[in-house]
């Protein structure tokens, strides 16, 4: 008798697609989420690097972590997504190899990571894990001849500096 | 009635009115979040374009400066081959005296028949000094003016008409300043400006005569022509090699960017960036500081000249033992040669010595920043 009662099976039928629905559109809009973060996170760490090879070597042991702290405290604020991001400095050889300029001096490549935990929506529902661990990385060669960042050739005035 | 119920039975459409309100956050999340990521695009863009165009204008700047330092150098060579009818040949390395060279040559306007009494005015030595300092004065204003095209075509280089970007040196960087700069002078650009202490250029006159069986020349000078301006020299904003790119991207009238931008009322913003390079030279300046006439002297430029000094050195040998035969008067002569013999010595021992020591020339300049050469990086605001 109970089996053959037909009541409800509209709102069954509507209750899963709109389950289906819901988990899709969260999912895409988890999706913009992680590209727009990555992307920022990305620019971060370009303009951390940026920044870092046009300063002089001995200013810019913490000069990375202050650029990113800089640009992603009012981002989390706004966005909360991420968490928990870890910024990592470091120069090398260019290919492995020891890259000279055309005066003999050694060239560096310098290069930005910021680790960072992004958050997932409803990810406590499926996993303990309620975020995803990912990294933006930028890299850039910096000029070999860091002394001629003020000033144009050997006992020059300095460059004025610019204020916008 | 019964049509009625048969028309609330009907479940058709029940997860329409779910789908669509879904639907709507949906787009408008997407909307936003699209706008946000176009805006980061559009600012990453705009600082790629302001530091790529930055350090173009600062290469092709460096590179103008490196072949404008060598023409430099190459013009005052010229000149420091010049020397300066006398009595004897005197090695000038001064614009203010410029004839013929003493070294056998197309440049040496001195001619001797080496027999019997001759008077001859020959300036095509000089003509062709002249000549060739003109020309590379007029490679080296050629130069510029490619720089300035080359500069403009960077800026304009651009892709997208939406994105302006514009390089001044940084003493004009400010709005104020910005006001005074002449963007169509490129020395304003390079910082340089040419020496006007001019040139002026001498014919020989050779005037030869026999004496004892032997023949003697002696030369004197006679002006020819004057050129107002030589070789470029620093100008007072030399040291400023800073340039500042300021970057700008316009909002877009076709730009269907910010999504729902009729609906909600919103505009992108008008974006700013900023960029700079610097231009240097690890060794030295390349051009002189100051206006001056000394042209400098080469090792290999002296080299040529001393066996010509030490010919004349011969000929004076020659003149006072021959006067020194004339009775009566002959040894008071002799002094006499003497004493011009030992001034000609004393004066182009000194310049053949000193010369290449003198800081304040185009040729010393040169060889002294010709290893570090002009080059350009990326430098803070």
């Amino acid at each position: 008798m109970f089996c053959f009662n037909n009541k409800g099976q509209s709102f069954l039928e509507g209750f899963i697609v709109a389950c289906i629905i819901t988990v899709l559109m969260f999912a895409a809009i988890q999706v913009c989420i992680t590209a727009v973060d990555d992307m920022y996170l990305n620019y971060t760490a370009y303009s951390a690097t940026r920044k870092i090879v046009v300063t002089k070597s001995k200013e810019i042991s913490d000069m990375s972590k202050q650029t990113v702290s800089k640009f992603l405290l009012p981002y989390m604020l706004n966005s909360q997504s991420i968490f928990n991001y870890k910024t990592t400095h470091w120069d090398e050889d260019i290919l492995g190899n020891k890259s000279l300029d055309h005066s003999g001096k050694q060239v560096h490549k310098h290069n930005v990571k910021i680790g960072y935990y992004a958050k997932i929506m409803f990810g406590r529902f499926f996993n303990s894990l309620y975020y995803r661990e990912q990294s933006a990385r930028a890299r850039m060669i910096k000029s070999p001849d860091e002394e001629f960042y003020n000033k144009a050739y050997p006992d020059a005035k300095e460059f004025k500096k610019y204020e916008q | 009635m019964q049509k009625n119920l048969k028309n609330m039975n009907n479940r058709k459409g029940q997860v329409l009115p779910y789908m669509l309100v879904m639907s709507l956050i949906l787009i408008l999340s997407w909307a936003m979040m699209i706008n946000i990521a176009k805006l980061l695009r559009d600012k990453m863009v705009l600082q790629n374009y302001v530091d790529n165009t930055v350090i173009s204008v600062a290469n092709l700047q460096a590179r103008t400066l490196n072949i404008l330092g060598t023409t430099n150098h190459l013009m005052a060579t010229v000149l420091s081959a010049a020397s300066y009818p006398s009595i004897a040949m005197f090695p000038s390395f001064s614009t203010d005296k410029v004839g013929g060279s003493m070294i056998p040559g197309p440049f040496s306007d001195y001619y001797c028949p080496k027999a019997g009494f001759a008077v001859n005015e020959k300036y095509s030595g000089v003509l062709k000094i002249k000549k060739l300092v003109n020309s590379i004065q007029s490679f080296q204003d050629l130069l510029l003016k490619n720089y300035m095209v080359q500069s403009a075509l960077l800026m304009g280089k651009i892709p997208d008409k939406d994105y302006k970007v514009f390089v001044v040196p940084s003493r004009y960087a400010k709005g104020t300043n910005f006001m005074s700069f002449n963007i169509a002078d490129p020395a304003v650009w390079l910082g340089i400006k040419r020496n006007t202490k001019g040139i002026t250029y001498y014919k020989t006159q050779n005037y030869c005569i026999d004496f004892k069986a032997k023949h003697y020349h002696i030369v004197l000078p006679k002006q020819y022509m004057k050129d107002k301006v030589s070789w470029y020299v620093q100008d007072s904003d030399f040291y400023d090699k800073k340039l500042v790119a300021v970057g700008i991207k316009n909002r877009s009238k076709d730009e269907i960017y910010p999504l729902f931008k009729k609906v909600f009322n919103i505009n992108m913003p008008i974006l700013y960036s900023f960029g700079s390079a610097g231009l240097y030279n690890t060794k030295g300046a390349m051009f002189p500081e100051k206006e001056d006439t000394s042209t400098g002297l080469s090792y290999v430029m002296a080299a040529f000249l001393s066996p010509m000094i030490a010919q004349q050195l011969f000929v004076f040998y020659n003149i006072i033992e021959d006067v020194n035969a004339i009775p009566a008067i002959g040894q008071i002569c002799s002094v006499v040669g003497i004493a011009y013999a030992l001034y000609y010595a004393e004066e182009t021992t000194r310049k053949l010595v000193m010369e290449p020591l003198n800081k304040e020339t185009p040729i010393y300049k040169y060889n002294e920043a010709e290893l570090g050469g002009w080059d350009s990086h990326l430098v803070p605001l």
